[in-house]
């Protein structure tokens, strides 16, 4: 997030979009709700379905799954094209804004309309009241960026809010929410194939200067490979070996089928993790770690902010803090890591991470920092790109609009879409073992608009066959009416009726994300006793 | 027993109360939040106190404590003192447990409602006494009525539940809110645009600092549900297959067709005009009330069936007869004020050119017709149709307005902020000014001549009279001349369409306590029974000659309600009291309401006036100061 | 602004409430149904004050500060009023504070023992309320511990928007109610804002007493919210999830999995050992041979493919020292730039 949470009271106007925010990110779901209450927030929801959000938004939009850049490019063709920007920003704070009105012609509402399906004077109406506000914010989740044109969503939304110089001050900004408790941190770590921790980019000569130096040792400088790469890797046989930490790709990750079979292709496979997941049980040696509240460390939240974590209870049997497991192999493997505590490795992270060179556990207190804090008197930076944007100008990228890589057809008449579901969390290894949670969530059901499902011949919580291109479940059906007509939505918890069983694994070219929020599928009764 | 009659009422001591009734019957005692009084001494003193404390229990919302659970021990007491159980210190908890309350509790309940304890105890201890020691006496039972009012409640014609709606604001209870208004009242948004806001004026706030803006809180609910598509779905019962026509979709028609289409009935409007809202539509300029929210709150209304036929006259395209041929089982006629009083001077000529009556002159403006073109014009009048007239003409170009009128600014009838706002958009006020003479050329108005006034003794209404001031005569040229005095129901249809009413002196429709006319299963309410009154009033008409047509179609029988008889044995006793003393202390400012300025708002007819933000809202209903009162009556039993 | 409370001058901002300004000069008000982050109603009255000039007292919570008033919070008066409003809060309810989970952290054990209330004169003939089904099994309603500030219900409203509680009855029989249970989250947001023992967790089996258990301030390790919140621990053990209004960004705010998901940490299947496959199974081991296994067999790896040969999966659910450790090895020790983690599932 550019902005804070607790900065979004500032806004008058705040979008949410492939985001069900009180679900996936339930406190800050209920801040909007609350925000759009009783203070001055105008809240607009654009999601397919019709999320809970809904209820306190002024306005919904529905666009059809995938379709993302026509809207946003279309707001932005009003916005321009009623004069709406901010030309003040757009001029001192900019650049790319005349390649983008080049494109943006042809993205009338009208035209988005036939692409998407939202109403052109609902959208021209959205368009103006973004523009107009004093102060903006755009939320945005999964939903813009599990896409294989994610990167395009999350520019043109970034344009949008260049456009009308809604970022850099409270109240706005372009704001992902993150999707698990320290994403953030683990990509700040270095976490990802093409960074070191602080995104410092492995290819650049002075990076890898810096980090040998540092770590006394002759590094790489090859960006290595992203998740689904090294899936695909493994399945050809050309990655041997898999270390993997706290992660359960069998049951989160596109196209299970594939992922079994290709981590049933490796030479070795290490599982460091709190539970026989679903890839632990494929692994050769599985080593038992501490959950969160064993640990002492720090998480960073979706808005950039260092937390403490410390540890309340001891670890069960013989399980270690993972930081202790990986000293210790590293040791073994003749790299001695020789760490008293989580303190002192953070005193090498802040070392090493511009960003956190001004945060020590001392300084985090109760209520933790927002990084960038580059030395030890700065406060934090709860708002990002305050009076001037980080890179210097803010650049606004022309992007076009293409279609999914998989529509509905005559063959798979639907779109599966995905996604969380509030009592539950990503793989639901936790969450399945909290009775309160099961109670309430526990079974995985597919929501089906009923007028769809009465076409089909389909009774609310009847069993039925959801097939894709790349596989097939089996979960009843759930009539809602939160979903549009000719779309279904699953949740991706449960193993057992894994719905990435059906998911794309075609990749955003950027970012590498894979297109889970749009699948072609098929829906049809399940006669008990029958092979699908 | 009590030996004699007494009132305790207001802090005044009164032998000789004046008697009150409840409908036909004798009030026999009455105990409520201000005292007590009591017309027949044979009545049972505990036994009316344990009803009164019954019902302040009954009516305690549960919030605050010392009303929840106080006056709940009050009552425990007197029902164990009523059993014979009583004891010799119950007396001494029950006034000190009454002075805590009062002083305690939130709300007007719990400060109000026990105080009166205090004073009988020590005032009829002997009576109590007996009772303790077991001489119940001869006391007659008599039978017992008990209300809850507010005086906001009390002067709102359809006597709305407003601190319960303004509390749901303040909860953020928004819908809520627009739920309880709507029990009553299906135009929320219209009322909460351009009531004259009788509440207002009665609000208990005022002692302390200013009045809760309840008309804007009402709007503010209006417009919350507006912006997100919101609106109360309203139940209706099975439909029962009856047809009930109205004619006349103002705001009196409407509310009735709303009220009947909740009982399951097929309604059908009958409208001369060619869109919905009578007066509200055609007689308020748009800038006070924006059309599409009076069509869109009718359009609502329309969602539960109700069926609205434009371009209809009654009298003209039909008649009672008519509707009863084409199965209609009931009529509610709820005419407008479409004609006009006429200044009744020298000159006067409706065929001027330059003439144009106030309401028609707003008329023509809201329905697009023609208006007499010129620079200047001037408006004859006080009221609010004056002011609306003044102020549509700076809309529609004239650009020297004058308004005449023969007392002081003081004495207008019109909203003060209408008067207000009128001066700042540049409206010239001739004050003390009477017109005398249309002065016309070529058969054109080009001037009125007046004369000047000054206020001489006051009036039955207590207005001061003006009288003229010999020889002041003057003449103002104009090139428009509005008279805009006042209106009447132009009832004649009625006369030849409805065989069998009877028609009022004053030119109304004669109707009985139930809105029924001299004609059977011919309701009528409204301007047309009234002469030309407030919105609301006429939407408290059509609400309860609903009710009535209801009875009538499924009773057979017509029966006065308690609310009828109870609105007015409550206003006998006075709910608001500006003199009251003020015993906490107020200083807070009612929330800012924005407007366009002067110079801006004058050019269109755009609404001017903001609406609350959610936390203006908040602040302004937090306040209230819930004044709700309870009171008891006592009477003959049956 | 000037305003003198209890005898003190005091210059304050416009617009705040006596409570507040009591509150910034040290000056203790009791309070009920006051919470912070609730719009203030002002219903239990315990926060009553004296404003000279005026018979009836007003409360603090809700008051604004006028320039000039004269105010005392302590008065005889106002100490007897406060006092009867908790003889009239302990009528009808149960003594039983011992086996209650309140007990200890109950705001208004602590009134009655601030304001030493020995005597009840005052009695009401009503049979003890039943209990009634709560909107989430995780949560049960005491409706005779009850004291009826309303603050579950506003909460409810306010700060969860749901809507699901609200007061049904009138009088003394009024009682907090799930008006709609369907909208129930089970947040337990009701219970965090429950002052007394009113409303219970029926989740952990173990409970412990404020003074036995520990409070461990942490984040949540669901989503990327991060809320603040306090493990509750007995005996090594997770009892309960509480939170401090003061910490992190939620405000004391969580929702059913932070406040109901910690189960898992507790859970039998946790792994205790570490596991090696042998043969189609795997199977409990040593630390030492389990690390000696995977030491030799990457380096074998390593040394035959090549270090890309070699990949590793960070974790999102991991501490930063964790996933920096955890690249830092296969960046410096295999040697390739080979690590990923979920961000983008």
């Amino acid at each position: 997030m550019t902005n804070s949470v607790e900065d979004l009271k500032e806004a008058e106007v705040i979008i949410v979009t492939g985001s069900n925010t009180t679900e996936t990110h339930p406190v800050i779901g209920m801040w909007l709700r609350h925000l759009s209450r009783y203070k001055g927030v105008k809240l607009i929801v654009v999601d397919p379905r019709k999320i809970d959000l809904t209820e306190e938004a002024i306005m919904w939009l529905s666009p059809k799954p995938g379709h993302d850049v026509a809207w946003l490019n279309g707001m932005a063709n009003v916005i321009i094209s009623e004069g709406l920007y901010n030309k003040k920003f757009v001029e001192e704070q900019t650049e790319g804004f005349e390649e983008l009105k080049k494109i943006i012609d042809k993205y009338t509402p009208e035209y988005v309309e036939q692409i998407c399906g939202i109403p052109a004077d609902k959208l021209r109406e959205v368009a103006r009241i973004y523009a107009k506000a004093k102060n903006a914010a755009i939320l945005y989740c999964m939903g813009i960026t599990q896409h294989s044109k994610g990167t395009d969503n999350v520019k043109a939304i970034s344009n949008l809010a260049l456009l009308c110089g809604h970022i850099g001050k409270p109240g706005s900004g372009v704001n992902p929410l993150r999707g698990q408790n320290n994403v953030q941190g683990a990509c700040d770590m270095g976490g990802l194939p093409d960074v070191y921790p602080g995104y410092q980019k492995v290819h650049l000569p002075e990076n890898k200067a810096k980090f040998e130096a540092f770590w006394n040792v002759e590094l790489s400088d090859k960006p290595g490979l992203t998740i689904v790469e090294m899936t695909n890797a493994a399945y050809e046989g050309k990655l041997k070996a898999m270390y993997i930490m706290g992660e359960n790709p069998m049951v989160t990750d596109p196209d299970i089928t594939h992922v079994e079979e290709a981590l049933k292709n490796l030479e070795l496979l290490i599982v460091q993790d709190i539970f026989l997941t679903e890839t632990a049980k494929l692994a050769h040696v599985v080593l038992p770690s501490a959950s969160f509240a064993e640990k002492d460390g720090t998480f960073v939240n979706t808005e950039r902010r260092v937390q403490l974590v410390r540890k309340a209870v001891n670890e069960p049997g013989e399980a270690k803090q993972d930081w202790k497991i990986i000293s210790e192999l590293s040791t073994k493997m003749g790299y001695p890591m020789n760490y008293k505590n989580a303190e002192e490795i953070f005193e090498e992270i802040r070392k090493v991470t511009p960003q956190y060179a001004g945060i020590t556990y001392k300084r985090l207190g109760l209520k933790g920092i927002q990084w960038p804090c580059p030395d030890e008197n700065h406060p934090g930076t709860p708002i990002l790109h305050v009076g001037k944007i980080a890179r210097g100008k803010g650049l606004i990228v022309p992007v076009e609009y293409r279609p999914p890589a998989e529509s509905a057809d005559n063959e798979y008449p639907f779109v599966l879409t995905t996604g969380r579901n509030y009592y539950h969390y990503h793989s639901s290894t936790m969450t399945r073992k909290a009775r309160v949670l099961n109670y309430y969530c526990q079974e995985s059901m597919v929501e089906i608009n009923p007028e769809d499902a009465n076409n089909l011949g389909i009774g609310d919580g009847e069993w039925v066959v959801v097939e894709s291109r790349r596989g097939h479940v089996i979960v009843k059906a759930k009539f809602s009416d939160r979903v549009p007509k000719g779309v279904v939505f699953k949740h991706f918890h449960f193993s057992e009726a894994a719905v990435n069983k059906l998911t794309n694994t075609i990749l955003d070219p950027v970012s590498k994300i894979p297109e889970l929020k749009v699948s072609a599928v098929r829906i049809k009764k399940h006669v008990k006793g029958t092979t699908v | 027993m009590i030996d004699k009659t007494f009132a305790f009422w207001n802090n005044k001591y009164d032998e000789n109360p004046k008697p009150l009734k409840y409908g036909e019957k004798n009030v026999k005692a009455v105990i409520g939040w201000d005292g007590i009084e009591v017309f027949d001494p044979s009545i049972d003193l505990i036994e009316l106190c344990l009803e009164y404390s019954r019902a302040i229990q009954n009516y305690s919302c549960g919030q605050c404590i010392p009303c929840r659970v106080g006056t709940r021990v009050i009552r425990d007491i007197f029902e164990g003192i009523y059993k014979g159980e009583g004891k010799s210190d119950d007396l001494d908890n029950i006034v000190l447990l009454s002075e805590n309350i009062s002083l305690s509790s939130m709300c007007e309940i719990g400060q109000s409602s026990p105080r009166v304890f205090k004073y009988i105890i020590e005032q009829h201890k002997d009576v109590f006494l007996d009772y303790i020691n077991g001489k119940r006496g001869t006391a007659k039972a008599f039978e017992y009525k008990s209300a809850m009012t507010a005086p906001c409640m009390q002067a709102c014609p359809i006597h709305l539940d407003i601190p319960k709606y303004v509390e749901n604001i303040k909860f953020g209870r928004y819908e809520d809110s627009l739920e309880t208004i709507c029990e009553k009242l299906p135009l929320p948004g219209v009322v909460g645009r351009v009531c004259v806001r009788p509440c207002e004026f009665n609000c208990r706030r005022t002692l302390l600092d200013e009045p809760i803006q309840i008309k804007h809180l009402k709007r503010f609910v209006a417009d919350f549900a507006l912006e997100r598509d919101y609106w109360p779905k309203f139940e209706c019962k099975p439909k029962k297959n009856i047809k009930v026509a109205i004619i006349g979709a103002g705001p009196a028609g409407l509310t009735a067709s709303f009220f009947l289409a909740k009982e399951g009935y097929d309604v059908t409007i009958f409208e001369t005009l060619s869109e919905p809202g009578g007066m509200a539509a055609v007689g308020i300029p748009d800038y006070r009330l924006p059309r599409e929210i009076l069509r869109g709150e009718v359009s609502e209304i329309e969602k539960l069936g109700v069926k609205i036929v434009y371009n209809k006259t009654f009298g003209i395209d039909f008649t009672v007869e008519d509707l009863e041929n084409d199965g209609y089982r009931a009529v509610f006629v709820g005419l407008g004020c479409h004609c006009h009083k006429k200044l009744d001077i020298e000159g006067e000529d409706q065929n001027l050119q330059g003439y144009i009556p106030g309401v028609y002159f707003l008329r023509y403006i809201n329905t697009g017709q023609e208006i007499p073109k010129g620079k200047k014009i001037v408006v004859v009048g006080g009221g609010n149709v004056a002011m609306d007239c003044v102020r549509s003409a700076l809309r529609m170009g004239f650009e020297d307005v004058n308004i005449v009128y023969r007392r002081s600014k003081a004495e207008m009838p019109a909203d003060f902020v209408e008067v207000m706002e009128a001066e700042e958009e540049g409206v010239k006020f001739h004050m003390l000014t009477a017109p005398k003479r249309v002065i016309s050329k070529d058969g054109k108005v080009v001037g009125l001549e007046c004369i000047k006034m000054q206020l001489g003794e006051p009036d039955a209404s207590g207005r001061r009279s003006p009288v003229p001031v010999p020889g002041s005569e003057f003449i103002i040229e104009t090139d428009v001349l509005v008279p805009a005095i006042g209106q009447e129901a132009d009832i004649s249809c009625c006369v030849t369409a409805i065989n069998g009413v009877e028609i009022t002196k004053k030119q109304t429709i004669l109707v009985d306590e139930n809105f029924m006319s001299t004609r059977v299963g011919v309701f009528a309410g409204g301007d047309c029974v009234i002469g030309a009154d407030v919105l609301i009033r006429a939407c408290a008409h059509g609400r309860l000659a609903a009710m009535k047509i209801n009875d009538y179609l499924t009773k057979g029988k017509l029966e006065v309600y308690d609310e009828q008889l109870l609105e007015k044995v409550i206003a006998e006793l006075k709910p608001f009291d500006i003199k009251e003393k003020k015993r906490v202390p107020g200083g807070l400012k009612r929330a800012h309401i924005k407007h366009d300025p002067p110079e801006v708002r004058k050019t269109n007819f755009n609404e001017y006036t903001k609406g609350f933000t959610k936390e203006e809202a908040i602040y302004e209903a937090s306040r209230c100061l819930r004044c709700y009162r309870v009171v008891t009556f006592a009477y003959d039993k049956q | 602004m000037q305003i003198v409370i209890d005898g003190k001058n005091i210059t304050a901002d416009h617009g705040l409430t006596i409570l507040e300004i009591a509150k910034k000069e040290g000056i203790h008000i009791p309070t009920l149904c006051f919470m912070e982050k609730l719009l203030p109603i002002g219903s239990c009255r315990m926060c009553v004050v004296e404003v000279e000039g005026y018979e009836n007292p007003v409360t603090a919570c809700n008051t604004p500060a006028v320039d000039g008033m004269v105010i005392r919070t302590n008065t005889e008066k106002i100490r007897n009023m406060r006092k009867d409003i908790l003889r009239f809060l302990l009528i009808n309810h149960p003594l039983d504070c011992p086996i209650c989970d309140k007990g200890g952290e109950c705001l208004l054990q602590d009134l009655v023992y601030e304001y030493n209330v020995d005597v009840q004169p005052y009695t009401i003939k009503a049979p003890l309320k039943e209990y009634k089904e709560y909107s989430t099994p995780a949560i049960k309603y005491h409706p005779n511990r009850c004291v009826m500030c309303s603050r579950c219900i506003r909460t409810c409203r306010e700060v969860v928007g749901r809507n699901v509680l609200d007061i049904v009855g009138n009088g003394f029989d009024a009682r907090v109610e799930p008006v709609n249970p369907d909208r129930c989250i089970a947040c337990g947001e009701c219970l965090s804002a429950c002052p007394v023992g009113a409303l219970t967790e029926t989740v952990s089996p173990t409970k412990g007493r404020i003074w036995q258990i520990k409070r461990v301030p942490t984040v949540c390790a669901y989503c990327g919210v991060g809320c603040s919140l306090e493990l509750n621990v007995l005996d090594n053990k997770i009892i309960k999830v509480t939170t401090d209004v003061n910490a992190g960004m939620n405000k004391g705010v969580l929702c059913a999995k932070g406040r109901f998901g910690y189960e898992f940490v507790n859970s039998p299947e946790r792994l205790t050992k570490p596991l090696i496959r042998k043969g189609n199974e795997l199977v409990e081991t040593t630390w030492d041979e389990a690390l000696s296994f995977v030491a030799s067999k990457l380096t074998e790896i390593k040394n035959k493919y090549g270090s890309d040969s070699i990949a590793g999966l960070a974790s999102a659910r991991c501490t930063n020292e964790d996933n920096y450790l955890f690249q830092k090895f296969i960046r410096a020790v295999i040697g390739t730039n080979n690590v990923d983690h979920c961000a983008r599932l």
